[in-house]
């Protein structure tokens, strides 16, 4: 059976994009955590910018897509945590540069 | 989606007063989140309508964590778009019963429905309900916000005087007197602050939301407080022998039939997806 790494799960969130923000969810800031376990079950901790998000359903459906098209992905546990709040420090300077580029004030 | 909780050992009082609350949270947060979206059109400025709409995702996102709390911790389900609920059951602040005559009812429930139940969610921080504090602190930080929208508005009708200062008054009293009765009486919570679930017993926090009003305005006894040696109270003090500890009111009404059906979509459930 072929071993995921948390390396190759990070690199396939990193194809994830919010789907208000031509941002990937790791450049966000919204994965906080991620693990694998020896049989293959990938737990994934993240966050929203806002509790009233009405694209988390479409965030985490996409997810579970991407992470589950991984060879050697049997299961993925999403946990979904508040605390430590989301705030714009916790976008990656790559985050940053793209939201200015498209005109967001961070 | 996975969230871990901790579910304290509760005698079935002190957990019927629990669920109670979280229900009585999530109603007021819906009703709330209501009326914000009815003023994203006809507020005074455009800025105001996307203010009005931004809070609203925000209360119908609070109310979506408490609905999941009430369905993991206490098996109480309840979904806004299947809810059959009479409106006499439901457990929210009556000044949100109606729609809002004016912009002075928005406000008034941005300052004072809105200011009060962050102060029943933080005295639950460090209780031994894990999964009301494992959100505590985002919510909190999207109701800062609010509040300072809150404060902008009053202090804005407060300088400008004449009918938007007296308008204001006028919501302000009905708000307050409201929310002061959504707190209960003295020491009703008084097993909650026992088993150590909150910090603070709603009495204390019913003083310091009307504290924090009067210290807000030129004039508090406009808006039905008086100064005792306490604090700020009621100038006309509740009377408790019709309060119904399961809604927090002490009237029999509930909200508008016609704001249940529109919360609910009744006129489009042809077109519901789920």
């Amino acid at each position: 059976m072929t071993q995921v790494s948390e390396t190759e799960v990070w690199q396939a969130l990193e194809g994830v994009n919010d789907p208000e923000m031509p941002v990937s969810l790791v450049d966000m800031g919204l994965i906080y955590d991620v693990s694998v376990d020896g049989s293959g079950v990938v737990e994934i901790k993240l966050t929203f910018t806002s509790i009233g998000c009405p694209g988390m359903d479409m965030i985490l459906e996409d997810i579970r897509g991407t992470v589950g098209s991984i060879p050697g992905v049997a299961d993925i546990e999403v946990d979904v945590v508040w605390s430590p709040p989301w705030t714009k420090e916790k976008l990656t300077d790559r985050g940053r540069m793209l939201l200015k580029a498209v005109g967001l004030s961070v | 989606m996975s969230e871990a909780t901790a579910k304290p050992e509760l005698d079935g009082a002190t957990r019927l007063g629990l669920q109670t609350t979280v229900i009585a949270l999530s109603d007021t947060k819906l009703l709330l989140g209501y009326h914000y979206g009815e003023w994203t059109f006809g507020p005074p400025a455009i800025e105001a309508g996307i203010a009005a709409c931004s809070m609203a995702q925000e209360e119908f996102g609070h109310t979506r964590l408490f609905n999941r709390i009430l369905k993991r911790e206490f098996e109480v389900e309840i979904d806004p778009l299947n809810d059959t609920r009479a409106p006499q059951a439901f457990a929210s602040i009556a000044f949100l019963d109606s729609a809002f005559e004016s912009w002075a009812d928005l406000v008034a429930a941005n300052v004072v429905v809105d200011q009060a139940l962050p102060l029943i969610i933080r005295a639950y921080i460090g209780g031994g309900l894990y999964s009301i504090a494992r959100v505590a602190d985002k919510m909190l930080l999207e109701e800062r916000f609010h509040y300072a929208h809150a404060e902008g508005w009053v202090r804005l009708m407060e300088e400008r005087g004449g009918a938007p200062r007296d308008a204001l008054h006028d919501s302000l009293s009905r708000a307050i007197r409201d929310t002061s009765a959504f707190f209960g009486p003295p020491a009703h919570d008084a097993a909650l602050v026992t088993a150590k679930l909150k910090n603070i017993d709603d009495d204390a926090l019913r003083q310091r939301l009307l504290d924090r009003l009067a210290n807000l305005l030129a004039e508090p006894e406009t808006v039905g407080l008086t100064s005792g040696s306490q604090g700020w109270t009621l100038a006309e003090p509740l009377e408790w022998e019709d309060w119904d500890p399961a809604r927090r009111r002490l009237d029999g009404g509930g909200p508008d039939a016609a704001i249940l059906d529109e919360l609910r979509g009744t006129k489009n459930v042809a077109f519901k997806t789920a």
